[in-house]
């Protein structure tokens, strides 16, 4: 994969500064190491092996794929959480993986984060107030006791919560309230960008959908972006203007939520797809589910060529031997596939 | 704007029902053992810092036509060797006790505390080092790792550093037992350390940890603020069982003459010569400061244990 693939004719056309967040050649390999005092390196786990991909300001990309498969630990790279391994991530416009720490402190303000598990995202030992008002404190953007009273209770209300809970500890409120908590929190500091990290995969489906409204209804209000991390196909489809599905470690496919959907061009995404049930059991009936052949491998030792060749249905001796590159195939969707389906 | 959530009312009065009064008259009613051993601590303590209206005499007094005297109305549990009143040595004893058995395990906690946190939040080569050198500190005993530090440290007097004017600031009783306090003190620290870090591990891990460092705060602020807070149950359980081993270290070190020095009264040092000699003909010089020593443990311990049962979660039932 090339650096020329994210700078392909269509996405010229758009301006550079259209780009709020640009990774590239993203890596993060995590050693596995043996011994006590001299450790040393035995292997690798290729969690995420090289993904390139761009968001624009104001815009939603879901990004799925199965546990295990990278969606997290490129998330915990983009917050800086982790360190990568190797490559780029631009935020507008200057690489923030050379950052010094000062700088990063500036620039995390524009990032912020909303975790999966309401329970443990929250600080059992500080009150909401302190919760939601200790960044927007610490960073000096209220100067008073009484301002920082006053934001946390503007949050709170954006949030769908009572303003008077703000003395209220984690532990009084329930997991749908956590979750308008913590984003509360990482609205806290103005941010442009918000990585929601499963951010409704433990609510239940009700609660799923009051929390997407409220994410919606944030995004315009305040032209957020969100790097929209699940599992749940469904889930995504409504809230994405654009998809990247993941496989080990590797974008297989980006587009447009309505073309991936509609027609995906890889033969993972057409399975992952077609794993999603339709609530109406006559077209149910009439489909037939394609069931892919074995398990994922490890990412410890990933196979050649395409990491999907051993579980695909159209691999070939090309797909065992080289590492499709990740390309546009068509306007705005990019794909790594030997194959790629006609759609 | 979506409607807002509505918070039952009920649960406005739940934070207000676990007031502080309240806890502790849960705790007397659930752990009447543990109960008696606050009780028996706090009684200790109040003798400590009131020593000077309780105690019928000087406790350096010498009465020369009284050695090893048997209880009487003049002097209630007897005089010693060389006629000094048991019970205000006793009293006096007690201060000596609680000073370097609170100031010790305190410090001692709280330092190996913050380490151990520390050790866990940054991890690494850090981590490593941390906890290769905890391992050499705990491989010692604590009583030979004090007897060897005790030796090492100074009498620091108070006219060593302070103006004449200061001195009340520096009590004497201050510079003859800072050797014994950073002596028990240093070999606590890797022991609270090894205990906390183990927790603080687990709570790396943690979301809101994460949070915390995606808000850009400092790695001071997300130890102090965010990580502390949430092992201080492991904490004051290792601070409760450090102040009964402390008394009984600082005891065991003035037994061994490397501890408080004569004439400061301390309970290990009444313990020792003439207790020793006489204890046929005058028994009651050795039991009353041993049964001192014994019960400040037992109720050190008791109270610890029962506070563990209280804070641990996975104990509750």
């Amino acid at each position: 994969m090339t650096e020329a693939a994210t700078d392909t004719p269509l996405s010229r056309v758009l301006p550079q500064t259209d780009r709020l967040l640009e990774v590239k050649n993203l890596k993060m390999y995590f050693p596995v190491t043996e011994g006590i005092i001299f450790q040393k390196t035995v292997g690798e786990i290729k969690a995420v092996d090289d993904i390139s991909f761009f968001m624009r300001k104001g815009e939603t990309l879901g990004l799925v794929g199965e546990s295990g498969c990278g969606k997290t630990t490129t998330g915990r790279c983009i917050l800086q959480l982790t360190k990568p391994t190797s490559g780029r991530i631009l935020f507008e416009g200057d690489d923030i993986t050379k950052f010094s720490s000062a700088q990063l402190r500036a620039v995390r303000r524009k990032i912020q984060v909303i975790f999966q598990d309401p329970y443990s995202s929250l600080n059992p030992r500080m009150s909401i107030g302190d919760i939601i008002g200790e960044g927007p404190s610490v960073h000096k953007i209220t100067k008073s006791k009484a301002a920082t009273l006053d934001r946390v209770k503007e949050l709170l209300s954006l949030a769908g919560l009572p303003t008077n809970i703000h003395t209220r500890y984690p532990h009084e409120l329930s997991g749908g309230q956590r979750q308008r908590v913590g984003i509360a929190r990482a609205l806290s500091m103005n941010p442009l960008f918000i990585v929601c990290d499963e951010a409704v995969s433990a609510l239940d489906v009700s609660i799923q959908a009051q929390i997407i409204n409220l994410l919606e209804e944030l995004q315009e209000k305040f032209d957020l972006s969100y790097l929209f991390i699940a599992h749940d196909l469904s889930v995504v489809r409504h809230i994405s203007n654009r998809v990247a599905v993941m496989y080990l470690g590797h974008i297989v496919e980006l587009s447009d939520s309505l073309k991936l959907y509609e027609a995906p061009m890889h033969p993972y995404t057409q399975a992952l797809l077609s794993a999603v049930p339709i609530p109406d059991p006559v077209v149910e009936k009439k489909r037939k589910p394609i069931i892919l052949k074995g398990e994922v491998p490890s990412p410890l030792n990933p196979p050649a060529g395409c990491v999907f060749h051993p579980r695909c249905p159209a691999a070939t001796d090309l797909c065992r031997n080289e590492i499709p590159v990740y390309e546009e195939k068509r306007p705005d969707h990019w794909v790594a596939c030997h194959h790629p389906l006609d759609g | 704007m979506t409607e807002t959530v509505r918070v039952p009312a009920a649960a406005d009065d739940l934070a207000a029902q676990v007031s502080w009064a309240q806890s502790i008259l849960k705790f007397f009613r659930e752990k009447p053992l543990g109960a008696a051993g606050l009780v028996i601590v706090l009684a200790y303590i109040i003798t400590a810092i009131f020593a000077d209206y309780i105690a019928p005499l000087d406790p350096l007094d010498v009465d020369y036509d009284l050695f090893n005297a048997k209880p009487s109305l003049d002097h209630l549990l007897g005089t010693d060797d060389i006629g000094r009143d048991l019970l205000s040595r006793l009293i006096y004893g007690a201060r000596t006790a609680m000073l370097v058995g609170f100031v010790s395990s305190l410090v001692g906690a709280t330092l190996g505390l913050f380490i151990g946190v520390a050790s866990a939040y940054f991890g690494g080569i850090i981590d490593l080092i941390t906890q290769r050198v905890v391992d050499v500190f705990i491989s010692f005993p604590l009583i030979i790792l004090a007897l060897a530090i005790v030796t090492i440290v100074p009498d620091v007097e108070a006219d060593m550093f302070l103006p004449e004017y200061l001195h009340w600031l520096w009590p004497d009783i201050f510079g003859t037992t800072l050797p014994v306090i950073v002596a028990i003190t240093i070999p606590m620290i890797p022991r609270c350390a090894r205990v906390v870090r183990a927790s603080a591990l687990a709570l790396r891990e943690m979301p809101y940890v994460d949070a915390a460092r995606a808000l850009g705060f400092s790695h001071l602020r997300i130890i102090s603020r965010h990580m502390v807070p949430n092992v201080m149950a492991p904490y004051l359980i290792m601070l409760t069982a450090f102040m009964g081993q402390a008394v009984l270290l600082e005891a065991s070190l003035s037994y061994l003459a490397l501890g408080v020095q004569e004439p400061t009264p301390a309970w290990g040092l009444m313990l020792r010569g003439s207790a020793e000699q006489y204890f046929r003909s005058a028994p009651h010089a050795a039991i009353v400061p041993g049964l001192a020593i014994t019960m400040s443990v037992f109720a050190f311990n008791v109270f610890g244990d029962s506070l563990r049962d209280v804070l641990d979660p996975r104990l509750r039932v």
